[in-house]
């Protein structure tokens, strides 16, 4: 079926929330039949939200032909470039790449888009015509939209009506056979431009500085500042301090942000898009739960998932709204990253319990808009005197902070007589309205209390003063005397427990101030719970829209209640009502669902325990297993053992980007690691500086363990990475793909299952270079002996007898590691000699180069690339499953041609930036392949043995190819701040049995290269194309001066860039495989924005170009060895991709996000090069990070040709 | 009713009745869900031949597979349904 | 002939107008892109010698676990993994 809408970009004024925040150069498109309507309503409404000022939402059902007329109304070309469709990319790209024909459009014209769109899902949209990341760019200022794909023969009407409609955030979609479902879009939005009331940009009347940049969903926000305000100016909730009421609409009303209704059951739908430009978000949406991948059953279930710039998810939350225990009530949804949360990111699910018709009020009199029930369901009961219905027989007085729950508060309160019509037969603390446990459910039991204690991270005495954290009543004396070290509260109970919780507030009231905060009153705390099952309402743990307040005052207690129906991975707790002031300081912890019937034992003494981050788990029917836990942090505010705040914001109260990080309160700065030489190559070895007091899991050689992940605090992305281990992607599907890497934002929660197949030290890290260098890492060990303080499984063979004294730390430099390669090899043998060298590179022919890159390459390319002969690259290496691999690495670096002796980079830093001089040492760490840690990790790592090489000393390891898990990230791991972001990285492939690699051009057999043709005799000639996305590197430009990037990058500056505008780690330039197209050398040329990806006005840019034919197979390898932690979502114009290329069932993207330190992709292009309809011409590859990647470099050109090239022969398929 | 005789299985009755209830129904509209690609057929049985059914397939979950005879073997229907004439039709999908 | 060979057909017909649920040998099922595992619930109201009819009939989805199907759906005995007659089509239960 054809579809065609009409859309306009206009320029309009997007008014924010009703406190008159707004963006006066807000743009958006518009269905043109709304287009004279929403001007007329924004003309007569300058200060008030106005509902059709929203993201365009349209929709399709799959297999229809859409057709665009679009129209462009704003002083500069645009365009819609639409992701996951297919479309021809010559005429219907929305942009101007390569050859294509420009497909923006010039102010008041028009052109008309056609796309196929194939699949049911997301689909985002957005302009690139002028892709500017500043103020006068047309992404953050609002030029996003979504088109949602319905299954074949949907109909859609609207909620509150039931008529049919063609655009629009709320939809109910009907179907035949299938059922009708709530649809919501929920998109979110950042760093638009604001102006207050008085036009001036917003001010934060607590610290009178500029407020923290917009974040919000559906160009809407209702920011803490705010709301606080009312209650600073007396118009409010006396007494209230402002965050822990930020979301009580007791108090404030409504929020402007979307409001997702609906009743108990329904299904639903949301469709989460990235409409921001900047930041990775994380959504996380109360009491539900969703498949990971929503057409993968086997797929993980997540409540927390992050988002990074232009990707997208369709959130199908299990058993509809209210979940499994069917809980009405108000649901926050918010990203969950505090600062976002705190400047106005949240909006709500509302779920009802009676029939809503458009007759009924909330408590504040502002009526209940009408909600049609779902068709194809019965309607809930009408509300009645007795039995008013979700919000009304809540006893709340307006204007005053929200009710504390009846019966949860010991000592506390009964029902009122409406409150006891709307409860559950048996009421019980915890669980009143809902109750989510079986009747006959086991109950478990646990006493926890919130202190605040000092915290010391190291051994360097940085501490937080006021630390906060979770604890057993039991152990509160003997963590507070010291005889107990602090570590973030895991329990642990099984599936199918009921938990009755006895939570105490044992805070001061008050949180004081510092260099990082000002002093705040965080009076009131709870417990707020991930996962498990509960009655929203009184069990929240939180604050939340017209719920009661299930938080208690300091001495106080609160009993919870939850149910765990399912194993589950580790529940996330923390506070809902300070957690923006006081979650950095601790106030996290975990509970782990195990299978039903474990034990868990002490894994040093094999008592019985029901807590601890390391512990054994027993089970009569699976095998038993180690279980640890780790919480990585980020905003950690830290002194050091002077007094002297680290990495201090600029002012107190800042959210901008204070303090440093830890792991389970702990952290190991690579600084003060140097052995007497001052040798970064041994930062990570225990014979120099012993151990790390991060945590290290211990094991012995053959166990099962799993990695609970999870984080903590609060702001920021992170990459964890295990260096010679490897887990399923989905633990739930043996056809997933096999990880290590994993990226995280706050809440997060993944589990990672593996055995330790060898005996051995393996490094943890969370690998970008900031997180490293100040201490997030920590060891794995797995004994080959007994030892003391570790029980065996029990139902493993008992390890053998301590035959020799375990290795100590002598602070000497690590023996060398044994040699690899004295076994004789049986199977295919390949060897590799790689040397290590200093050269300048040139990233593009404007003249930016490097010229102290650090890189890898073949012995027999080094003397050209010396000489200029041949370019620089990074080097890829391939192997065949079965295949034995032997590199050999040899170190040629120079002391003198390493730029900065002490190691202390002027640009790009990092946070506490200290003496560190360049190692001379080198080495080769392979990820995903399967090695001796003991010998060929390519790193020097706790007791193994040294694996780096000095110059002129060569080193060989040996890998395993044991399975065919294609791109895998390769790089050194001696010094990672000389050398790895100048470029001493790489990718090895680990491809099918059999497989031949080619030159495309010369049909030749290569051994290394970017682009190559595989041969293989079982499957058909594939182009494998490997893209290298990296970060963090500094550039000069022709003139020899630093690059500034990412502000020497930005289009339409403004005249003054504020600085705070950037974190450490945006800082640096950035591209793919040694070359950046930096889009500003090209407008400096020639400054039409709209022409900036044209080949025709440019020639084609310096970052690889990858040619083929329509139809040819391709397999794009994306690895990101290096090196900063914001993450990079990838897009390839007009293809998509199995999201998991084992998993035929797994989702298809035609995007890759969380491209940070570790990140591998294998992406198989469906219907080839061209897609399934085979279209020729230029698609683009690039960031999806609007803010700060693609005017900074990150893009390059896929070609295709539907006519035969001289210079390209055919594959032969 | 499929007579069994002594070399039959209680699997092979099974079967045998299925293939014939189908048989006695050629010309009317059938669903049948399938765990194979492409997962649902919608459409007329014309015929069955041994344990194959000849459909007429109006619907699949691919536009580019439909208005084709397909023969579908009776032991990979996981659900279907026969509409009677008397009872729920099932729905005419349009796009 | 007779054996007892035949009992779950007879099995079936003493439930006739009772309910049911039945589970069923596919790892997932895929309606237009919904998938769902096959668990079914409703009133038998038809067995015959290869497969029974369940009308009404609940489709336990995910995200719709009391999905009344809009036409009864028969079900072969042979892709029969598991059924209960004890189980009410109204129970809530996890399907992960």
């Amino acid at each position: 079926m054809k579809r065609v809408y009409h859309v306009v970009a206009i320029p309009i004024r997007i008014v924010l929330n009703t406190f008159g925040d707004h963006d006066p150069n807000g743009m958006m498109y518009v269905l043109k039949e709304n287009e004279e309507k929403v001007k007329k309503l924004v003309k007569k409404n300058p200060f008030t939200p106005v509902d059709l000022v929203q993201p365009l939402f349209i929709r399709a059902n799959e297999g229809d032909t859409v057709e665009i007329i679009f129209e462009n109304k704003l002083p500069f070309h645009t365009g819609i470039h639409f992701q996951e469709a297919e479309y021809d990319v010559f005429q219907y790209d929305g942009a101007n790449v390569g050859y294509n024909e420009d497909s923006t459009v010039a102010p008041n014209n028009k052109i008309l888009y056609r796309l196929h769109v194939l699949k049911e899902g997301n689909y985002f949209f957005s302009d690139l015509g002028n892709v500017s990341s500043g103020e006068e760019g047309s992404n953050s200022n609002g030029l996003v939209g979504g088109l949602c794909v319905q299954s074949r023969f949907s109909w859609w009407t609207n909620p509150e009506t039931g008529k049919v409609i063609n655009s629009g955030q709320y939809a109910d979609i009907h179907h035949p056979i299938l059922p009708s479902f709530r649809e919501y879009v929920w998109m979110f939005n950042d760093e638009m431009e604001v102006d207050d009331l008085t036009g001036n940009r917003p001010i934060n009347h607590f610290s009178n500085q500029e407020e923290e940049s917009f974040h919000g969903a559906n160009y809407r926000y209702e920011p803490e500042n705010r709301r606080q305000q009312l209650i600073s100016e007396g118009v409010v909730c006396p007494n209230c301090e402002g965050e822990e009421v930020h979301h009580d609409s007791w108090v404030f009303g409504d929020p402007s942000t979307p409001i997702l209704r609906g009743y108990v059951g329904d299904p639903a739908k949301i469709r989460l898009f990235h409409g921001g430009v900047k930041e990775t978000h994380v959504f996380h949406y109360h009491v539900h739960q969703w498949f990971s991948d929503p057409s993968d059953l086997s797929s993980e279930i997540f409540d927390s998932q992050a988002i990074s710039p232009q990707s997208h998810y369709t959130i199908q939350p299990l058993y509809g709204l209210g979940s499994l225990q069917g809980s009405f009530g108000d649901a926050v949804i918010h990203c969950h990253l505090y600062p976002h949360f705190v400047a106005g990111m949240w909006g709500m699910n509302r779920i009802f319990d009676t029939l809503q018709d458009g007759s009924q009020c909330y408590p504040n009199g502002v009526p209940i808009k009408a909600l049609k029930p779902l068709p194809d369901r019965n309607p809930p009961p009408k509300p009645t005197k007795l039995k008013p219905g979700f919000p009304n027989f809540i006893p709340g007085k307006v204007g005053l902070k929200a009710p504390r729950p009846p019966l949860g508060i010991v000592g506390g309160r009964g029902l009122t007589e409406l409150e006891r019509h709307a409860a559950i037969e048996n009421p019980r603390p915890g669980a009143v309205f809902t109750d989510p446990s079986p009747a006959n459910a086991p109950i478990k039991e646990f006493n926890i209390s919130l202190i605040e204690i000092p915290l010391i991270y190291n051994r360097e005495g940085w501490h937080d003063p006021t630390g906060r954290m979770y604890v057993l009543d039991e152990n509160i004396e003997d963590v507070c005397s010291g005889k107990k070290a602090p570590e973030p509260l895991v329990i642990h109970a099984s599936a199918n427990t009921c938990y009755k919780i006895n939570f105490t507030n044992r805070l001061p009231h008050i949180l004081d101030g510092d260099a990082f905060q000002l002093v705040t009153r965080t009076y009131e705390v709870g417990m707020h719970i991930h996962f498990v099952k509960f009655d929203v309402l009184v069990n929240d743990g939180a604050n939340v829209g017209w719920n009661y307040d299930s938080s208690v005052l300091p001495g106080e207690t609160i009993q919870y209640s939850y149910y765990s129906d399912v194993e589950l991975k580790a529940w996330f707790f923390h506070d809902h009502l300070f957690p923006g002031t006081h979650q950095q300081h601790g106030v996290f912890g975990s509970g782990v669902v195990h299978p039903r019937f474990s034990n868990y034992l002490d894994s040093a003494t094999g008592e019985e325990v029901d807590y601890g981050s390391q512990i054994t788990v027993s089970n009569p029917l699976i095998p038993d297993y180690r279980d640890f836990a780790l919480f990585v942090q980020d905003f950690t505010h830290l002194f050091d053992k002077n007094g002297k705040p680290l990495a201090p914001p600029p002012f107190p109260g800042s959210p901008d980007d204070p303090g440093l990080f830890g792991v389970n309160y702990k952290n190991e700065p690579l600084q003060f690691r140097l052995d007497k030489e001052c040798d970064p190559a041994y930062s990570f070895s225990s014979f120099v500086k012993g151990d790390p007091v991060t945590p290290i899991f211990k094991a012995y050689e053959g166990d099962s363990i799993r990695i609970r992940l999870l984080q903590g605090a609060q702001e920021e992305s992170h990459s964890f990475n295990v260096h010679g281990l490897k887990w399923l992607k989905e633990r739930g599907d043996l056809n997933s793909k096999l990880d290590n890497q994993q990226h995280i934002g706050i809440s997060e929660s993944f589990t990672m299952e593996m055995h330790v197949p060898r005996s051995g030290d393996y490094l943890w890290t969370f690998e970008t270079e900031e997180d490293l260098w100040n201490g997030l890492w920590g060891l794995i060990r797995a004994y080959d002996e007994k030892v003391p303080e570790l029980i065996k499984l029990p139902d493993r063979a008992d390890p053998l007898k301590q035959s020799k004294p375990l290795p100590e730390c002598k602070g000497t430099k690590p023996p060398p590691a044994e040699d690899p390669t004295v076994i004789e090899v049986k199977g295919p043998h390949r060897c590799y000699d790689v040397v290590a060298f200093q050269t300048s590179i040139v990233y593009n022919s404007f003249g930016d180069h490097d010229p102290h890159a650090v890189i890898f390459a073949l012995r027999e390319d080094m003397q050209a690339i010396k000489d200029g002969r041949k370019k620089p690259e990074p080097l890829i290496l391939r192997a065949n499953v079965g295949d034995t691999v032997d590199v050999t690495l040899t170190s040629f670096l120079k002391q003198e041609l390493f730029p900065f002796q002490d190691g202390i980079y002027p640009y790009p830093i990092v946070k506490e930036q200290a003496f560190y001089p360049p190692s001379l040492r080198i080495s080769l760490h392979p990820q995903l392949i399967d090695y001796d840690v003991k010998t060929s990790a390519g790193e020097t790592v706790g007791f193994n043995g040294d694996q780096t090489v000095g110059p002129g000393e060569s080193r060989t390891y040996r890998w395993f190819v044991d399975s065919q898990v294609g791109a895998c990230g390769l790089w050194d791991m001696a010094d990672i701040r000389n050398h790895k972001s100048q470029g001493a990285f790489g990718a090895f492939i680990a491809e099918a049995r059999g497989t031949e690699y080619l030159d495309p051009y010369t049909l030749k057999p290569v051994i290394t290269g970017a682009n190559v043709i595989l041969r293989n005799p079982l499957l058909p000639d594939i182009r494998e194309f490997v893209l290298i996305m990296h970060d963090g590197v500094r550039l000069l430009d022709k003139n020899n001066q630093v690059i500034f990037d990412p502000v020497d990058g930005i289009l339409l500056a403004p005249p003054e860039v504020d600085e705070d505008l950037l974190d450490t780690y945006d800082q640096g330039s950035r591209g793919f495989n040694y070359r950046s197209e930096r889009l500003i050398n090209r407008y400096e040329e020639h400054p039409v924005l709209h022409d900036l990806f044209s080949s025709k006005a440019f020639g084609d840019p310096s970052t690889p170009l990858f040619e083929s034919y329509v139809g040819d197979p391709v397999t794009i390898r994306l690895v990101t060895p290096a090196e900063r932690r914001r993450s990079h979502t990838f897009h390839l114009h007009g293809h998509r991709w199995k999201f998991d290329t084992k998993d035929i069932f797994s989702r298809t993207e035609s995007f890759v996000g969380f491209n940070v330190a570790g990140a591998a992709s294998n992406l198989q292009l469906l219907g080839g090069a061209g897609a399934y309809s085979g279209f020729a011409g230029d698609f683009m590859y690039r960031s999806g990070n609007i803010r700060w990647d693609i005017e900074q470099g990150m893009w390059g050109i896929m070609r295709v040709f539907d006519e035969l090239k001289k210079h390209l022969p055919k594959l032969d398929n | 009713m499929a007579q069994q005789n002594d070399s039959q299985t209680i699997n092979d009755v099974r079967q045998q009745a299925l293939v014939e209830y189908f048989s006695k129904k050629v010309g009317r509209r059938v669903f049948i869900l399938t765990e194979s690609f492409p997962f649902m057929f919608i459409g007329k049985i014309i015929n069955v031949v041994d344990d194959s059914i000849e459909l007429f397939v109006q619907t699949t979950s691919v536009p580019a597979l439909e208005g084709k005879t397909w023969f579908v073997h009776t032991d990979a229907i996981e659900v279907f349904y026969i509409e009677t004439g008397v009872d729920a039709k099932i729905p005419d999908l349009k796009d | 002939m007779d054996t007892n060979k035949e009992t779950l057909f007879r099995d079936f017909n003493s439930l006739l107008g009772e309910e049911v649920l039945i589970i069923t040998q596919a790892v997932q099922l895929n309606l237009l892109g919904q998938v769902f595992r096959p668990i079914f619930c409703g009133t038998v109201s038809e067995v015959q010698q290869g497969h029974l009819t369940l009308s009404p009939v609940i489709v336990k989805m995910v995200n719709a676990p009391f999905y009344k199907f809009p036409f009864p759906l028969s079900i072969p005995h042979e892709q029969i993994v598991s059924y209960s007659a004890e189980v009410p089509c109204d129970l809530v239960f996890p399907l992960t």
